[in-house]
């Protein structure tokens, strides 16, 4: 063997133990959710497989400290208007602004919108803004929904980041950051944003009191 | 010798590329938002489709508006919006419009969104298919605290049925690069 062939034998066996040991962090990051954590985003605990990863609370707001808006710093934004519900029984409506808020008798409080980015695009934060002026509270989570590639097989579904209001500060704006070296894989997965315009696992909360405006996510390519 | 060695001055071929750089840089592009990304501004309001496949309005419940985002790309780069166009159908009294605008908060602080009416472009008469265009110079730089949308309106009083319809609304666009501050003093220290 060659010089170059064992080099090339060592850095291939490198590549391959640190595949392996990112592999290894990526799964013990995720933390499986609960049956009510999985029946507060809508979805049946029976449906797939549902994890979030470990946010760390101290990253609200971070990304008013971090880089921003230089070369090679992208911006997602999706405004409210863009989330359809998740079933007939949504009864939204666009108050001002092209924000989402519940109309009366709406029976479901969520909605989604897709995301679009570059393959290989690590995401950053996720900011959301809005308005609350209700006793309920709105929450919006950012979902990675992913298959094999080619065989059949259930949806594992993780929830990358999340947003909730609290208390009814009137207009917002919030941010979480996505844990570090999330990165985008549009072969197997698909993103996508959830609000929940309520607390509740059913009914609309219509006072005009929860507004999304909208919900913007920062990535780099 | 060397060419990177070479100095700039001596390379008439790279300083007239360079010159060329030096100034913003355009790359023409397009996107089309179809009649079906449109949707109401109520959430019971009616709509449907025209035999062509254009959106319409329903009446009973008088809604007219409907609203789509504009996905222009996300990109360092700047846009700089050129044209907002229409298509559809006008066999109406009434006209058909679209209306760019945009939606601004402050980034990190609590805040009203700021609406700015950027373009619109409407049908006329009622003799059926119909085309208008508007030619803008609208510098898009805010994606970081703005969002693009379309607002549609058929008809000025109530919805109009099936005589207004609306096929799809086009934008289009250049991406502008950035000129380089000094691609000479840059080439210098890179190649």
């Amino acid at each position: 063997m060659s010089f170059n062939q064992q080099k090339t034998m060592r850095y291939s066996m490198l590549a391959l133990c640190l595949a392996l040991s990112f592999d290894a962090i990526a799964a013990d990051a995720r933390v499986r959710l609960s049956n009510d954590e999985i029946r507060a985003l809508g979805e049946d605990p029976q449906g797939g497989e549902f994890y979030r990863l470990s946010l760390d609370q101290n990253s609200v707001n971070a990304d008013q400290s971090a880089p921003n808006g230089g070369a090679g710093v992208l911006y997602t934004s999706i405004a409210g208007i863009e989330f359809r519900p998740i079933s007939d029984h949504g009864r939204f409506f666009l108050p001002v602004h092209a924000a989402l808020s519940c109309r009366v008798n709406g029976t479901n409080s969520r909605a989604e919108a897709q995301l679009q980015f570059t393959q290989g695009a690590t995401l950053q934060f996720l900011r959301i803004y809005g308005t609350d002026l209700s006793g309920d509270n709105l929450n919006v989570a950012l979902v990675e929904r992913c298959q094999p590639a080619v065989t059949a097989g259930n949806v594992t579904n993780t929830v990358l980041a999340s947003v909730i209001t609290s208390g009814a500060p009137g207009r917002f704006t919030q941010s979480i950051a996505v844990p570090a070296a999330t990165t985008v894989d549009n072969n197997l997965c698909i993103y996508s944003l959830r609000v929940q315009l309520a607390d509740t696992a059913n009914g609309c909360a219509f006072d005009a009191g929860l507004a999304l405006d909208k919900a913007r996510v920062q990535w780099i390519e | 010798m060397n060419f990177a060695s070479k100095p700039i001055a001596k390379r008439p071929l790279a300083l007239l590329l360079l010159s060329i750089f030096a100034v913003n840089h355009a790359l023409a592009d397009q996107l089309s938002i179809d009649s079906r990304d449109f949707i109401p501004f109520f959430g019971d309001q009616i709509y449907g489709e025209s035999g062509a496949g254009n959106l319409v309005c329903v009446g009973g419940n008088g809604g007219k508006l409907f609203i789509a985002q504009v996905p222009l790309p996300p990109t360092p780069a700047q846009l700089d919006i050129r044209q907002l166009a229409i298509w559809g159908g006008d066999v109406s009294s009434t006209d058909a419009s679209a209306q760019l605008e945009r939606f601004c908060q402050n980034e990190f602080a609590p805040s009203t969104p700021i609406r700015t009416i950027i373009s619109n472009v409407s049908s006329s008469g009622s003799g059926g298919n119909y085309f208008d265009a508007a030619a803008l110079s609208f510098r898009v730089n805010d994606q970081q605290t703005c969002v693009y949308m379309v607002v549609v309106q058929l008809g000025l009083d109530g919805c109009s049925d099936s005589t207004l319809s609306v096929a799809r609304v086009r934008v289009r666009y250049d991406v502008v690069q950035p000129p380089v501050a000094d691609p000479i003093f840059k080439n210098g220290f890179e190649n």
